[in-house]
C-alpha cells in the first residue's frame, strides 16, 4: 500500500531459499535495528542504570525474597548477564543479597532504600523513554499497537 | 507494533519483565507500575530471542552486524562507509573493525571515492558473495522462525514498522539512509 506503514500485502517470502532479503524487508533486522534505538534512548534518558538493572530492582520491589534464580527468570537475564547485574546493584548499594538461612545455596536479593529511590525516580523516565521510543509510529496512524504489556501485568491478579 | 514485539518475544518461552503479583498490586509506586507497560521490555527480549536463533542456525562464523552490511552491498554497491553504516545499522566504528576483517578474509573490495578524496567506496567480492550466500538459507531460516507465530501479514508489518522505530525508514516507507 503506497504511502503507508500498514502493509496488508504478505511479502513473498524467501523461506528457506537462498535469496538475500533486503535488509528492510528481514524482520530480524529491523528488530535488530529498533532494540538498537531503544537501547540509546534508554542510555540517553536514564544513564548507567540499564534496563535489566532497572528491571531486576522492579523485581524486587514487587518480590522481596526472590533469589537471583527468581529475578532471572522475571527479567529475561541469561545466567552472565545475573552475575554483571547483581554486581553492579550491590556495588551501588542499591540491593543487598544474603544466603537464605534455610537453604545456603540460594541467594536472597532485597532492596536497600537507595535503590528503591532510583528506581522509582527511573520509572518516569522509562515511560518517556517509551514515548520517544514509538513516536516515530504516530505518522503511521494506529501502526503503534495496543498495550499486551499492561494486559500481560495485569494477567497475574485478575 | 507492541503487541508483535510481545508475540514474538513470549515465543521464547520465558517472561520478559517484572509483573505485578496480586498482594503488591496496591503498593507498588504507581509510576513503577506504569513503567512495566515499557515496550521495550518486549522489544528487548525480542532481539534477545532472535540471538539465540541466529546463535543457533546462523553460528559464531558470521554476525548479524556482518551479514547486513554485506546484504546492504549486495543489493546497492558500492557505498562510501558512512551510508553503508547506516542502511546496515551498524555503528561507524563497529563498521570500520567488521570492514578490516571482511577485506582480511578477501571478502571486500576497496577503491578511492570520485566525490570524496579521502573516502573509500565498497563492493563485495566474489568469495563475499559465496560467504554470504552460504549462510543466507540459514539466516532467512532465522527471519521465519523468529516471526513464525505471527501472520503473513503481521510479519510483513513486523519487519516495516520495526525499520519505522528504528528510524530506517519513515512511517510512509521512505528510506532515510
Amino acid at each position: 500500500m503506497a504511502g503507508s506503514a500498514e502493509v496488508s500485502e504478505p511479502v513473498d517470502r524467501a523461506s528457506t531459499s537462498a535469496v538475500p532479503l533486503p535488509v528492510l524487508e528481514a524482520p530480524g533486522f529491523g528488530l535488530r535495528a529498533a532494540e538498537q534505538r531503544r537501547a540509546a534512548l534508554w542510555r540517553q534518558a536514564v544513564g548507567d542504570i540499564t534496563t535489566p538493572h532497572y528491571a531486576a530492582l522492579v523485581a524486587v520491589m514487587i518480590e522481596p525474597g526472590l533469589d537471583h534464580i527468581g529475578v532471572a527468570d522475571r527479567i529475561a537475564a541469561d545466567k552472565g548477564t545475573m552475575t554483571e547485574v547483581t554486581r553492579s546493584l550491590l556495588a551501588r548499594d542499591l540491593v543487598a543479597v544474603d544466603s537464605d538461612p534455610r537453604d545456603g545455596r540460594r541467594r536472597v536479593l532485597s532492596l536497600r532504600a537507595a535503590g528503591c529511590g532510583r528506581g522509582e525516580r527511573i520509572a518516569p523516565l522509562v515511560t518517556v523513554v517509551d514515548e520517544l521510543l514509538l513516536a516515530p509510529l504516530d505518522a503511521a496512524g494506529s501502526a503503534r499497537g495496543g498495550h499486551p504489556v499492561g494486559q500481560r501485568c495485569r494477567r497475574g491478579w485478575t | 507494533m507492541v503487541t508483535l514485539w510481545a508475540n514474538v518475544a513470549d515465543a521464547g518461552g520465558h517472561e520478559w519483565a517484572p509483573a505485578v503479583v496480586e498482594d503488591q498490586a496496591s503498593e507498588l509506586n504507581p509510576s513503577v507500575r506504569a513503567s512495566l507497560d515499557h515496550s521495550g521490555f518486549a522489544l528487548r527480549r525480542a532481539r534477545q530471542v532472535h540471538a539465540r536463533l541466529w546463535e543457533r542456525l546462523v553460528g559464531a562464523d558470521v554476525t548479524p552486524g556482518q551479514y547486513a552490511l554485506m546484504d546492504v552491498l549486495h543489493h546497492d554497491e558500492p557505498l562510501d562507509l558512512g551510508t553503508l553504516a547506516r542502511r546496515a545499522s551498524v555503528e561507524e566504528t563497529t563498521a570500520v573493525r567488521v570492514l578490516r576483517r571482511l577485506t582480511e578474509r578477501g571478502a571486500l573490495h576497496r577503491t578511492p571515492d570520485p566525490l570524496d578524496r579521502r573516502g573509500l567506496l565498497i563492493r563485495l567480492t566474489d568469495s563475499a558473495r559465496a560467504l554470504m550466500f552460504a549462510h543466507t538459507p540459514a539466516v532467512n531460516e532465522v527471519q521465519d522462525t523468529l516471526v513464525s507465530t505471527l501472520t503473513p501479514v503481521q510479519r510483513t508489518r513486523f519487519a516495516r514498522l520495526s525499520a519505522v522505530v528504528a528510524g530506517l525508514v519513515t512511517a510512509d516507507g521512505t528510506p532515510l539512509t
